[in-house]
């Protein structure tokens, strides 16, 4: 689906941000790429739908170079991303007329981009503020707009970078359900954060250190690497590879939580 | 339950910002084409501009009740020349006192006679304009104006100048989300000053020198990351459809022909 490689990438200034990374993202995969601030993830994914072009490498979407300025406008509709901020993303006035900013550029038939907006609208579960203007929403309300605006432009790739790190907690556990939710539904996820526990619900996750690949593998595999090297995991998991190491729980045990790890340690009947 | 209530508060009904106030209804100016709307207020403002006698002004009072009656807008025009109040004072003082004629009073400095009526003519004309203005907001979503002003636009040789009806329509969308937007973000930055010892309230004029530099560092910071999201949705700026289809009725032509007829016949008759 999305294929980078031997991709290095400089600043004007000279200073490289992103060393020599390989990657291949599967179709229908959840992956999560964790890293400190300054690692290089943001640089990484604006590589993935052409916003940045590498100053070495390759990076190509559905075998489209994202170097081509004939295949551009196609690898951004491929390929739609949520950004950090909620409001320096938003386009339009009302909820409804920035979610059909995307399908308003892709030059669709009004009757079209109003059946791509409502569908898109209440697939975040904002059907009852469609009307109202961005200005008076919450941030996770705002967020939710975001990802509807790139679901209306039906990206088989959805990429979100940071969208949790400006949001209360409720908002972000709606934001990851939401995103676990297109997941299942068939959407290919690239899922950037620096929040750990959030990189639990992926199928792969990639680690990033001053850009390059420090790790790349499963959950459970990062994390038990992460841990084996005495660095802080989240605190349910560090609990479970104790209890794995003195042989009271099984080696298998993944806990996505804390409950699920209580449920492993003594099963509620 | 908190969504809910706020969906009451803001819902589908009602778009109140700081440059629109729409009222949702379903009366004749709601369903006017808003080309038509815009047209209606540009004939009205030059023909009252044209009235020289405060009787033709009451008749476009007069016409003003008639149509926000038809509207059932209420009382949202009257509220919108309140914050505009200092400066119609000031429009009508100016007038009064500084046009030659028959003093007022026994005094020294009084206003004139002829002041009193030019400053009369000059604030009824401006709050008409004003009184109409609101009426196309409350009477039509600003998407619809956003819209309506881009067809009017479009057939204009506007390219030759490096633009496009398309850009200017996005720049009015942008405007209505970023300009409360950049107010709140100014306010901020005020508050943070004020909170670190900034002495704002005593020297406000150093204090607004230290203010615009934070401000405007964030307003760019806040249009580049906007440019990057909406270039990630495909926009090119060059051709774009609406989700507003609009459609002439054979009742907007109607309308037009005799805003148009009536106009014609005033300034030329």
């Amino acid at each position: 689906m999305i294929e980078l490689k031997g991709v290095s990438y400089s600043y004007p200034n000279g200073n490289k941000v992103l060393d020599n990374i390989d990657i291949r993202i599967e179709k229908g995969s959840f992956t999560t790429i964790l890293g400190d601030n300054g690692s290089g993830k943001s640089t990484l994914i604006r590589h993935m739908n052409g916003l940045l072009k590498p100053s070495q490498g390759v990076v190509s979407v559905c075998g489209m170079d994202t170097a081509s300025p004939a295949d551009i406008w196609k690898i951004r509709q491929t390929v739609g991303m949520v950004f950090q901020d909620p409001h320096s993303q938003a386009v339009g006035a009302t909820v409804e007329e920035d979610v059909a900013f995307g399908p308003e550029n892709l030059a669709l038939e009004s009757d079209e981009i109003r059946l791509l907006v409502t569908n898109a609208i209440a697939n975040v579960g904002l059907e009852c503020l469609e009307d109202s203007l961005l200005m008076s929403l919450s941030g996770g309300q705002l967020q939710k707009t975001a990802i509807a605006g790139v679901l209306a432009m039906v990206s088989e790739v959805l990429i979100f970078d940071e969208v949790t790190s400006m949001l209360d907690s409720d908002s972000r556990s709606q934001i990851i359900d939401i995103v676990r939710q297109l997941n299942k539904r068939g959407n290919t996820v690239v899922y950037v954060t620096h929040h750990m526990e959030e990189a639990l619900f992926a199928n792969r996750v990639i680690v990033l250190e001053n850009g390059s690949i420090a790790s790349d593998g499963t959950p459970r595999d990062v994390f038990r690497e992460i841990y084996a090297s005495g660095r802080k995991v989240p605190p349910h998991l560090e609990l479970a590879f104790r209890l794995q190491d003195a042989g009271m729980i099984s080696p298998d045990v993944f806990p996505m939580d804390a409950l699920s790890l209580k449920e492993e340690i003594c099963p509620s009947r | 339950m908190r969504l809910l209530e706020h969906c009451r508060k803001k819902g589908a009904d009602q778009v109140e910002g700081f440059l629109f106030s729409y009222v949702a209804g379903k009366s004749v100016l709601h369903g006017l084409d808003p080309r038509v709307k815009i047209l209606s207020v540009m004939c009205l403002s030059i023909l009252i501009f044209r009235s020289s006698t405060l009787v033709d002004l009451l008749v476009f009072a007069l016409l003003f009740v008639g149509l926000t009656i038809l509207a059932g807008s209420g009382l949202s025009g009257i509220r919108s020349v309140r914050p505009l109040l200092p400066i119609f004072v000031f429009i009508f003082l100016i007038h009064s006192f500084f046009t030659e004629g028959a003093a007022l009073f026994n005094s020294q400095f009084s206003p004139t006679y002829e002041g009193f009526l030019k400053g009369s003519l000059v604030t009824v004309r401006f709050v008409l304009l004003i009184l109409y203005g609101s009426l196309l907001t409350s009477t039509t979503r600003p998407v619809v104006i956003t819209a309506g002003i881009e067809r009017i636009l479009r057939p204009l040789p506007l390219r030759r100048v490096g633009v496009t009806s398309f850009e200017i329509a996005t720049m009015m969308s942008l405007a209505i989300y970023f300009v409360p937007h950049l107010l709140w973000y100014a306010g901020q930055v005020k508050d943070s000053q004020l909170s670190r010892g900034s002495k704002y309230r005593r020297d406000p004029i150093s204090g607004t020198l230290s203010l615009a530099i934070p401000v405007l560092k964030g307003s760019m910071r806040m249009a580049d990351d906007v440019a990057m999201a909406m270039e990630s949705r495909c926009y090119q700026g060059n051709f774009r459809t609406s989700l507003f289809e609009l459609k002439m009725t054979a009742r907007d032509v109607l309308v037009c022909s005799v805003v148009l007829g009536v106009t014609a016949l005033v300034l030329y008759a």
